[in-house]
């Protein structure tokens, strides 16, 4: 009777002990996470007004370089990229708006696409507190583009003989969504060079059909669901402000 | 600094050599596969024909001639959306051997398509309806165009 009673209450006891251990754990790490989070508040919110931590110190004017020097060295691609990017705290607002041309000539066909484009989206930079002010990010773009494609050839058939065709794309719509990452390093006192890499997806084509489409300003080849691409990129950044950094975390 | 803009450099030839992979893969073809079954009995049987003809192209006539078969491939005109065959088949009875003509007129769309750069360009075959015929029956098992389709038609003779 009294062993039972003993073993009861050191049951009993061990639960309380063990609860009451896990429950402090948590109480603590809350505390923790609380008094944290209202340190790092206090320095926003007493020291640096909200507003000015997150409005724009900066606009960064970019023009692509691989569409220009496809239209020195090609015959058969030309084109052109502006970019255009705000900065909200450690985040960035990026429009890009481009062109691009194709026109291969061959002895079986020949194919032409042009078309402009644009991606609107947005980065998130991995270091905002770059002494330099470079940027090292990832991020999301919407993309759109319209295009006008032709194709005049011949196509050879055991049966049939030569078959002569002439087809256009008048007025084709493409969108598509990109994953981005890219760096810009600073070069010389407001230029800054670098590249994005571009995850294109998704891709979806509307409007006149009579050709299936091949190329895609801005996007690539048109029969790929997915597709790589990377555009080169000198900048020069308008700056408006010093930027108010968050002290690191101790 | 300099550093910087020599790796910058450097990643853009890397990168940039990659962008242009092209593969040749064609993948149009006009082919479009026959069954001929007993109506009724829904059993393969094999069609005397002396010839199939293509009407408004003398100069591909005949399409098929003197052969006698169960399943036959035939092409469509990759010039037009719509091919007309002619069948001109000895249908065997018990004791008499007698003409029977159908026609067959089939629908579909072409469009053309450029492989690569490389390859150049081809047609894509697609939609393939039966527009008329004169058989006693058909049926369409397989509306695309695809080398591995068996069938794309079964007609009931």
């Amino acid at each position: 009777m009294n062993l039972t009673f003993y073993l009861k209450l050191k049951q009993i006891l061990r639960y309380i002990i063990d609860n009451a251990r896990w429950r402090t754990l948590l109480l603590l790490w809350i505390t923790l996470m609380a008094n944290n989070n209202g340190f790092t508040q206090a320095i926003i919110t007493d020291s640096i007004p909200k507003y000015k931590m997150i409005a724009p110190t900066m606009l960064m004017f970019g023009f692509e370089l691989l569409g220009p020097a496809y239209t020195l060295i090609s015959e058969q691609r030309s084109g052109w990229e502006l970019e255009a990017a705000l900065d909200v705290y450690r985040y960035f607002i990026v429009y890009d708006y481009g062109a691009e041309f194709f026109d291969f000539q061959k002895d079986t066909y020949n194919y032409s696409s042009e078309g402009t484009y644009w991606r609107f989206g947005a980065d998130i930079n991995m270091i905002p507190r770059d002494e330099y002010g470079s940027l090292l990010y990832f991020g999301l773009r919407y993309s759109e583009s319209i295009l006008t494609e032709k194709m005049t050839g011949k196509v050879f058939d055991k049966q049939w003989g030569t078959t002569y065709f002439t087809s256009l794309n008048g007025n084709v719509n493409a969108r598509w969504i990109e994953i981005v990452a890219g760096m810009r390093a600073k070069i010389w006192k407001e230029l800054y060079m670098g590249y994005t890499l571009r995850l294109k997806t998704s891709l979806r084509l509307s409007g006149d059909q009579e050709l299936e489409s091949y190329r895609i300003p801005g996007y690539g080849l048109a029969s790929e669901s997915s597709f790589w691409g990377v555009n080169y990129y000198i900048s020069w950044r308008f700056k408006f402000r010093e930027k108010y950094t968050v002290p690191q975390k101790e | 600094m300099r550093k910087r803009i020599i790796i910058s450099i450097f990643t853009l030839f890397i990168v940039s050599a990659c962008v242009d992979d092209e593969l040749c893969a064609g993948k149009g073809t006009n082919e479009i596969k026959l069954l001929f079954v007993e109506s009724g009995t829904e059993t393969r049987i094999e069609v005397a024909l002396d010839s199939i003809a293509v009407s408004g192209r003398p100069e591909h006539y005949p399409v098929i001639a003197d052969t006698t078969v169960s399943a036959l491939t035939l092409t469509v005109d990759p010039a037009r959306t719509l091919t007309q065959f002619i069948f001109y088949a000895k249908h065997k009875t018990d004791t008499v051997l007698y003409g029977r003509i159908d026609t067959l007129i089939l629908s579909y769309e072409v469009t053309p398509k450029l492989i690569s750069v490389q390859c150049g360009p081809e047609l894509i075959f697609s939609d393939l309806n039966v527009f008329k015929f004169t058989f006693d029956s058909l049926q369409i098992i397989e509306s695309h165009f695809l080398p591995e389709v068996e069938t794309n038609l079964k007609i009931y003779y």
